[in-house]
């Protein structure tokens, strides 16, 4: 079963962090090495945010159209995702279309609080039409009050019963709030990247059982052999339920799973295609 | 390798949810998961009092049986364990009282306090200010659970400027509000930062900002898996001298350990 | 008719005043006077020591049975407990209501430090409010404990219990209206710091039914939470009456009682 990385920052925008990540991630073949010593065979890969500076991005136009670029040089390993900013009216529709259509991205990061816009506000609404007509997964930015806390993803969950959603980071130390969300909503699963806590994590498997945790690590902020320690070394946990997390819950709803009539490898076909 | 942060007592079979991972509610299988991951000596101190797990009541909320249960540990393990009194302030001069046996009695050698678990304002130097003291009397030094509200790093400041003799460690260093913790520590040289389930890279980002002379080892156990806590202070690269520092010359200098370490069976 | 769902008084006070005198029955009167309020739902404040130490509330509870003895037809009496000491819970529980004739439990996950989604403490509390029909209100707030969502489970679980989130879930707004629209027996209450703009947004998207006034007296001045209420430009007359007092006295059961 391939491990798959559910959360992975790439490209220029890394460069313009006040602080510096742990890890250099601006380049492909950094994130390649990474998964590499970390035994992670595939990374859904989407755009860091944009701090300002010399790499003016705002539309993450240029981050995504990088995003594409390596997926192309490495389709094997990067699962590109699509970043936008849904306070733009247009614009992330068509960068959307664009994602979709050209580059063969296979799914959609959004981030409340940087994007300030609330998780279930009216601006998101077209994107997540969009995303609904694509059958891309959605993975949130989840943490704290007003814009990304977990319980806002309740109407959205109801709103778009065909769109799966991943809150990220456990909706931080609002993980009691995600779990009551996760519980009552069969398309949303929890994602615990960055410094989701191994109690958190525990208490995850223990009241939604496996199924409902994808593994991501938010790298290069963090190093994902910490995050994948934070479940291995779960006391209890079997080579099944690490089979699930690792990648076996995502790649189902990826669509590459590999049932019958499902393509296993779409993103590097549809590259080979073009 | 010192741990500054761990936990002991028959408190923890009383918490849930996100409970324990581990069963290490008596002191010997609290010595093997430490052995497991070469931790020569941790300080141990008392869960939060959460009331009954099972059908029967837990009511400790002065934490007294669970002050007992800790000196009992680090009597059966002088070797491997350094007690630390947990007292709810809002008891008062009963909570004095505590303190006192825990540094009287127990030879126990600081303070955990938790706002977030017990229920009091940390700027009420009222309820802090007769603690502090004893602490300060006994050269022992506090640690507190810090993270978002109620328990941001910030709210800790009146009390360590008003004791800037007594070492302050900020438990978790803020988690993901670090920065409120390195501000913290910045106007407040008595002020440490204790790196238990914090993100490798934030960890990193705090040795910056603070100096390796402030930032101090701990792993929670048993909320954190002990093997991620050690793996995760070893590969952020710090140099070795640095790395000495945060694993056991911090504390060892706070607390004044300065007896070799007996060997481990 | 005005019911103000949130007001303290007690013992506690002594130690660490509120912002506005009430320690004692009489002044608690002269502030519903001033404010024109008929009848409010009266339970302790936080015990938080050093000198005054009731962790049980024991003391608390009876000062609170005093003032309502002695104000029967301005104060209705609520228990408060900390859900920790389960079964001391329940004895004063028990107290509360068959002594001292309570209609109401005010319960705070912060101060007492519990999950309210924990039904280990919380099923025999719960169960008992329902027997009692008590409302139950809960500080509510910020994590670890007291965010909105935390309450949707217990609602569910406990159909015919009226809950009532106080302040809004403070910063959690958003969170309480999808609470309360999950949920009818989740109740949203105005009391302390929630602004007019928070009001006017619960009141756009909630069941005017599931809103209540509340002040958190002494800690605030009702008069202002009143006129937070008073003056939204979107508010029908009839909601208002509901808001100001309708809802909370068909919570407590007295609609007949206060309707005569």
């Amino acid at each position: 079963m391939p491990v798959i990385d559910a959360h992975v920052h790439m490209g220029p925008g890394l460069a313009n962090h006040a602080s510096p990540p742990l890890l250099r991630a601006e380049k492909a073949e950094e994130v390649i090495e990474i998964f590499d010593r970390s035994g992670i065979d595939k990374g859904c890969t989407f755009a860091p945010l944009i701090e300002g500076g010399d790499f003016d991005d705002y539309e993450y136009e240029k981050s995504n159209r990088f995003i594409y670029e390596a997926s192309k040089s490495y389709p094997d390993r990067i699962i590109g995702y699509c970043r936008v900013n849904p306070n733009l009216g247009q614009q992330p529709l068509d960068e959307m279309a664009r994602c979709h259509d050209e580059y063969g991205f296979k799914g959609l990061k959004l981030h409340p609080d940087w994007e300030y816009f609330y998780m279930h506000g009216p601006t998101v609404r077209p994107v997540l039409d969009r995303a609904a007509d694509y059958g891309w997964p959605v993975i949130f930015h989840t943490g704290y009050y007003p814009l990304s806390h977990p319980t806002l993803a309740f109407p959205l969950a109801d709103a778009y019963p065909t769109i799966n959603f991943m809150l990220a980071h456990l909706s931080y130390r609002h993980t009691a709030d995600a779990i009551v969300v996760a519980q009552r909503c069969p398309n949303v699963y929890l994602e615990p990247s960055g410094n989701a806590t191994a109690t958190a994590i525990g208490e995850v498997l223990r009241t939604l059982g496996p199924g409902k945790l994808v593994y991501g690590s938010d790298l290069p902020y963090t190093d994902p052999r910490d995050v994948m320690d934070k479940i291995r070394l779960q006391p209890g946990i079997t080579s099944e339920d690490i089979d699930l997390i690792f990648g076996g819950t995502l790649s189902r709803l990826l669509g590459m799973d590999g049932r019958p009539g499902t393509r296993r490898e779409s993103t590097r076909e549809r590259t080979a295609a073009r | 390798m010192i741990d500054a942060h761990c936990h002991l007592g028959p408190g923890l079979r009383a918490q849930a949810p996100f409970g324990p991972l581990f069963k290490a509610d008596t002191a010997e299988s609290l010595v093997a998961l430490l052995d497991e991951v070469d931790i020569e000596r941790a300080v141990i101190f008392a869960p939060s009092w959460q009331g009954g797990w099972d059908d029967t009541d837990f009511n400790d909320p002065a934490y007294e049986r669970a002050n007992a249960a800790v000196a009992e540990a680090v009597n059966a393990h002088p070797d491997r364990f350094i007690g630390f009194g947990r007292v709810n302030p809002k008891f008062g001069s009963a909570a004095v009282a505590e303190l006192e046996r825990c540094f009287g009695e127990y030879s126990f050698r600081g303070l955990k306090l938790d706002n977030e678990a017990d229920g009091f304002y940390p700027t009420d130097l009222r309820l802090l200010g007769p603690l502090a003291e004893l602490v300060r009397a006994n050269k022992g030094a506090i640690i507190v659970h810090t993270g978002f509200h109620p328990c941001e790093p910030l709210i800790f400041l009146p009390l360590a400027q008003a004791f800037p003799d007594v070492p302050l460690i900020l438990g978790h260093m803020g988690g993901r509000i670090l920065i409120d913790a390195v501000i913290t520590a910045q106007h407040a040289s008595n002020v440490y930062l204790e790196t238990s389930g914090q993100m490798p890279g934030y960890i990193a980002r705090a040795v910056k900002a603070v100096g390796a002379d402030r930032v101090i080892f701990g792993t929670d156990i048993p909320f954190n898996i002990p093997s991620v806590e050690t793996e995760r202070i070893r590969s952020i690269g710090l140099p070795a001298e640095d790395l000495a520092k945060i694993t056991e010359g911090n504390i060892s200098k706070i607390l004044r350990i300065t007896a070799k370490m007996p060997a481990v069976a | 008719m005005i019911i103000d769902a949130h007001s303290h008084m007690g013992p506690a006070f002594d130690s660490k005043p509120a912002f506005l005198p009430g320690v004692s029955p009489n002044q608690i009167i002269e502030i519903l006077d001033r404010s024109g309020i008929d009848l409010t739902c009266l339970f302790a404040p936080a015990w938080e020591g050093p000198d005054f130490i009731d962790p049980e509330y024991q003391a608390a509870n009876r000062a609170i049975y005093e003032a309502a003895k002695r104000y029967p037809e301005r104060i209705l009496g609520y228990a408060r407990v900390d859900p920790n000491r389960r079964g001391r819970a329940i004895d004063e529980m028990r107290r509360g209501h068959d002594e001292y004739g309570f209609r109401g439990l005010k319960l705070h996950p912060l101060w007492e430090h519990f999950l309210p989604n924990n039904f280990r403490l919380m099923a025999p509390i719960a169960e008992l409010c329902a027997e009692y029909r008590w409302p139950i209100i809960f500080h509510t707030g910020y994590y670890p404990t007291c965010e909105p969502a935390l309450f949707v489970p217990l609602a569910e679980r406990y159909p015919e219990v009226s809950i009532i989130v106080a302040h809004f879930g403070y910063a959690h707004v958003a969170d309480a209206i999808i609470a309360a629209n999950l949920c009818p027996n989740i109740h949203l209450e105005t009391s302390a710091n929630t602004t007019a703009g928070a009001i006017a947004q619960v009141l756009a998207e909630v069941d005017p039914r599931q809103i209540l006034y509340g002040s958190d007296l002494p800690f605030t001045e009702p008069a202002d939470v009143l006129a937070k209420i008073g003056r939204q430009p979107n508010l029908s007359d009839q909601a208002k009456r509901l808001i100001l007092g309708e809802n909370m006295a068909r919570l407590l059961g007295i609609e007949q009682a206060v309707a005569a």
